[in-house]
């Protein structure tokens, strides 16, 4: 073979490749999210209607001392670790706006992680605002990530995602989700509380509308249902709520009012941390359509005098 | 002995030319090579956000021709395009048309072209071509450019360029880099490397980008013809640089002593600028490459400083009347194109627009003298960073073919982003800053109540008032439901819900230009902005 004919070849190769790659989405299989071993879900068990809520000091501490009454970080991270979490950076707003999550709380995660043995952390989040770069850029949440040796992971192709299975949902039959969040041996919701137009609050289960591929197909089915549909296949293992400061008007992108209640929940169940989150905003957890559809599905729990709140 | 068997056999006494590295002809491949990789590079920096060390239409400023036709049509001398254009026109009148062989990134192309993949011809010194025709051209342009129409955009050899890279190469190779960041291989190891900057994160693509293709190959496709066949025939900058490069000071010289008459000099000359005695040459065809320096055995000729006349041809053998036959031509463009129905007025509006969607980037002129500055060099469409911005098919009349358009379902105009206007190279977007966006007024968006989902569905949606940066959409409780609106003076027309809207495949709120308010000035457009003050 000579040059040129190698070159030519290679040409035609190149090109099949590109050909190939495109159609690639059809044929991919179907995967669920990676279980828990085993003395880490009989924990999550044991501390499942806890809902710790700190409301004293800096977010370090705060996000420390919500997470003692589930038993601590090393009770969610064991050493070589990869944990996910997800923040909410979805806009191209800056920390004090209260659009997306503090930048603070997602460091002192990334710090605790690191000190429970993680080997990556990843930050995965799929922007609603473009060009995404600079959503982690004006979210201050790239700053954190690098100081911190959290990796970025921008979740705006679809090559990144892989379909998965509801079953038992309502109207959501089938989603893309995030690849590394599916693979991870802990995954960290992280979302932001604030105002939505459309749903009235955003939390930890609106949040998740960050980690799948095509979010306007779930507006024509039924936002609410979806939102409460999606968790019947991806559950976070935990989910810690920013309120340090919350956006309580023109949410979800703002600008509008914030306020400060500075608080942080955590829980394991994530409908239990949103439905006490809705309190912040003066509201109840039966005001919000998703959080009591993914109730009613028996993801979690929802009414608030059965949960252990537990103040720190 | 006849002529010719004579002159073979000189040929072959004269032997092989042994090779030297250093000479010109290698030192000017070296430069060719180099400032090809420039256009790439500032191309490839050409991305949001533009974090260049030199300005990237550095070529398009470089070039007189975009820059007098710019001129002349808009009738307004725009200080920041003059020294470079300048400079390169005081060099040539200098030096003569070097421009063509040593710094043209298209000569280099064509050149490349030539030598490995179209293999050209031998008989190459024998096809002289039509060297006239670019005159021609050149005349027409610049005559239409008097009536105010820009027709240089499609043969200018930038403008051709940048539209063939961006819109034909850079799409697939974005594909490709990012195929091989995020293939699960490369991503599991070095994740950053998704994030490259010169890949963007958005899969860009174009319109008409076949189009684009198919003229570029058939550029390099002439090369069949003979060499170099687009910068003899027919690439009106060369035309341009040719009249200027009568009077250089550096000339190509034979000695006739050492002469063999070998006329390899000739049959190598890529621009047919030799005549057939091999003594005498068009100076304003030469580009100096030094081929025929390199392939003299004897070593006759050379390119001295010097102001000699032996041998050196300044006509162009121009046809009066085809001239201006071309220049009618170049007035009959631009008639049939102002006159463009299409891209009239529709009834009072102070908006020129062929289409309801004919949507201008931030900052950019009012339409008329926007038609007359745009080169058409897409180097803004390049830098959008959500690919939002392409080539008007007919949103804008003929006038505007090829114009930026924004195409809101493609990409929206992302609140925080200056690059459009920080890249033009005429200013034809002037530069604004981010601040100023929220009352830079392109468009205005309109929702479609029959298709809205809240309102002919009633089902809960409002990601077009999620989305607004500008909170030009609010939600009114409309029969027990939050439904959107749109206020008229906080809506900038970016597009932003257009994108985002689920509806499919057209949105149910759409931008159309009749909130266009390009043609007041910034401070009428702040007052308009300012109104929605007085109205909480
Ligand atoms: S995004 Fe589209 S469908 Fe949804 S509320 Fe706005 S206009 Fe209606
Ligand atoms: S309403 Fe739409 S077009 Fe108008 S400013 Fe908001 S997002 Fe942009």
């Amino acid at each position: 073979m000579n040059r040129r004919e190698m070159l030519q070849w290679l040409g035609v190769a190149g090109m099949a490749a590109i050909a190939g790659c495109s159609g690639r989405r059809s044929g991919l299989p179907e995967v669920s999210q990676k279980p828990l071993s085993t003395p880490k879900a009989e924990h999550l068990k044991r501390v499942q209607n806890i809902v710790a809520v700190a409301s004293r000091g800096n977010a370090r501490e705060m996000v420390e001392r919500a997470l003692r009454p589930l038993g601590g970080i090393d009770k969610f991270v064991r050493p070589g670790d990869t944990v996910v979490l997800k923040p909410n950076a979805a806009w191209l707003r800056t920390p004090e706006q209260a659009a997306n999550t503090n930048p603070e709380v997602v460091a002192a995660v990334v710090e605790l992680c690191k000190k429970a043995g993680a080997k990556r952390i990843l930050i995965v989040e799929h922007t609603c605002d473009n060009p995404a770069t600079m959503c982690f850029e004006m979210s201050g949440i790239r700053k954190v990530a690098e100081a911190g040796g959290a990796v970025i992971i921008n979740a705006n192709a679809e090559g990144m995602y892989r379909p998965v299975n509801i079953t038992g949902a309502k109207a959501l039959q089938q989603t893309q989700v995030v690849r590394d969040v599916l693979e991870a041996d802990c995954f960290i919701n992280l979302p932001v509380a604030k105002d939505h137009s459309a749903t009235r609050v955003t939390l930890g289960l609106k949040n998740l509308m960050g980690i799948i591929w095509d979010r306007q197909e779930w507006h024509h089915l039924g936002v609410h249902e979806c939102i409460g549909d999606f968790t019947l296949a991806v559950k976070p293992h935990l989910t810690i709520i920013d309120a340090t400061r919350i956006l309580v008007t023109k949410g979800p992108k703002g600008p509008g009012e914030v306020a400060h209640p500075n608080q942080i929940i955590a829980a394991v169940d994530p409908v239990a941390a949103d439905a006490f989150a809705t309190t912040l905003f003066g509201l109840k957890p039966d005001d919000i359509g998703y959080i009591m559809h993914a109730h009613r599905l028996g993801v979690g729990e929802a009414r608030l005098n059965r949960l252990s709140i537990t103040r720190v | 002995m006849s002529t010719v068997t004579e002159a073979r056999q000189r040929f072959k006494l004269a032997g092989r030319v042994r090779p030297r590295f250093w000479r010109m002809q290698n030192v000017r491949r070296t430069v060719q090579l180099v400032f090809l990789a420039l256009f790439v590079m500032l191309l490839a920096f050409t991305v949001y956000p533009v974090r260049s060390p030199i300005t990237v239409d550095f070529f398009f400023r470089a070039d007189p021709l975009a820059v007098i036709s710019t001129f002349i049509a808009s009738r307004e001398v725009v200080g920041v395009l003059i020294p470079l254009a300048a400079a390169m026109l005081a060099l040539t009148l200098v030096l003569g048309r070097f421009f063509c062989g040593w710094f043209c990134p298209m000569g280099t192309l064509i050149d490349l072209s030539d030598r490995f993949v179209v293999r050209r011809t031998r008989r190459a010194a024998g096809a002289k071509g039509f060297p006239q025709v670019k005159y021609y051209i050149l005349a027409a342009l610049l005559v239409s450019a008097l009536f105010s129409v820009q027709v240089a955009y499609f043969f200018d050899p930038f403008a051709i360029l940048t539209r063939t890279v961006v819109w034909v190469l850079f799409a697939p190779m974005a594909l490709l880099g990012r195929m091989v960041t995020e293939s699960p291989v490369v991503a599991d190891w070095v994740p950053s490397l998704t994030q490259i900057p010169f890949i963007p994160e958005t899969q860009p693509h174009y319109r008409m980008n076949l189009l684009a293709a198919l003229l570029f190959a058939g550029i390099l496709a002439l090369g069949l013809v003979s060499r170099r066949f687009w910068c003899r025939n027919l690439c009106p900058l060369g035309a341009l640089l040719a009249l200027l490069s009568g009077w250089g000071i550096v000339r190509r010289q034979t000695a006739s002593d050492k002469c063999i008459e070998c006329h390899r000099c000739d049959r190598e000359c890529k621009m047919g600028a030799i005549l057939p005695d091999s003594h005498r040459y068009l100076a304003r065809e030469c580009i100096y490459c030094y081929n025929c320096v390199s392939v003299c055995a004897p070593g006759a000729t050379s390119f001295p400083l010097t102001l000699r006349r032996e041998g050196f041809e300044t006509a162009t053998d121009l046809n009066r009347r085809r001239l201006l036959g071309f220049a009618a031509l170049g007035a009959l463009w631009a008639g049939i194109t102002v006159s463009d129905i299409g891209a009239k007025k529709a009834g009072n509006s102070p908006v020129k627009a062929s289409s309801p969607f004919r949507i201008r980037p931030p900052g950019s002129l009012p339409e008329e003298q926007f038609l007359q500055k745009c080169v058409r060099c897409s180097l803004c469409m390049k830098v959008c960073p959500t690919n939002g911005l392409q080539p008007a098919l007919t949103e804008a009349g003929i006038e505007g073919f090829w114009t930026p358009v924004l195409v809101p379902r493609i990409g929206h105009c992302a609140q925080h982003c200056t690059a459009c206007g920080d890249v033009c190279p005429t200013d034809a977007i002037q530069p604004f800053t981010a601040a100023e966006k929220k009352y830079l007024f392109i468009g205005r968006a309109y929702i479609d109540r029959s298709m809205c989902i809240v309102w002919a569905q009633d089902k809960k949606c409002l990601v077009c008032d999620e989305h607004c940066s500008y909170r030009a959409l609010h939600w009114k409780v409309v029969d027990g439901l939050r439904r959107p609106f749109v206020n008229e003076y906080l809506c900038t027309g970016c597009g932003e819900c257009e994108a985002k809207c689920p509806v499919q495949p057209v949105a149910a709120i759409r931008v159309t230009t009749l909130g266009d308010l390009r043609h007041l000035t910034r401070e009428a457009q702040k007052r308009f902005y300012e109104r929605h003050l007085e109205e909480e």
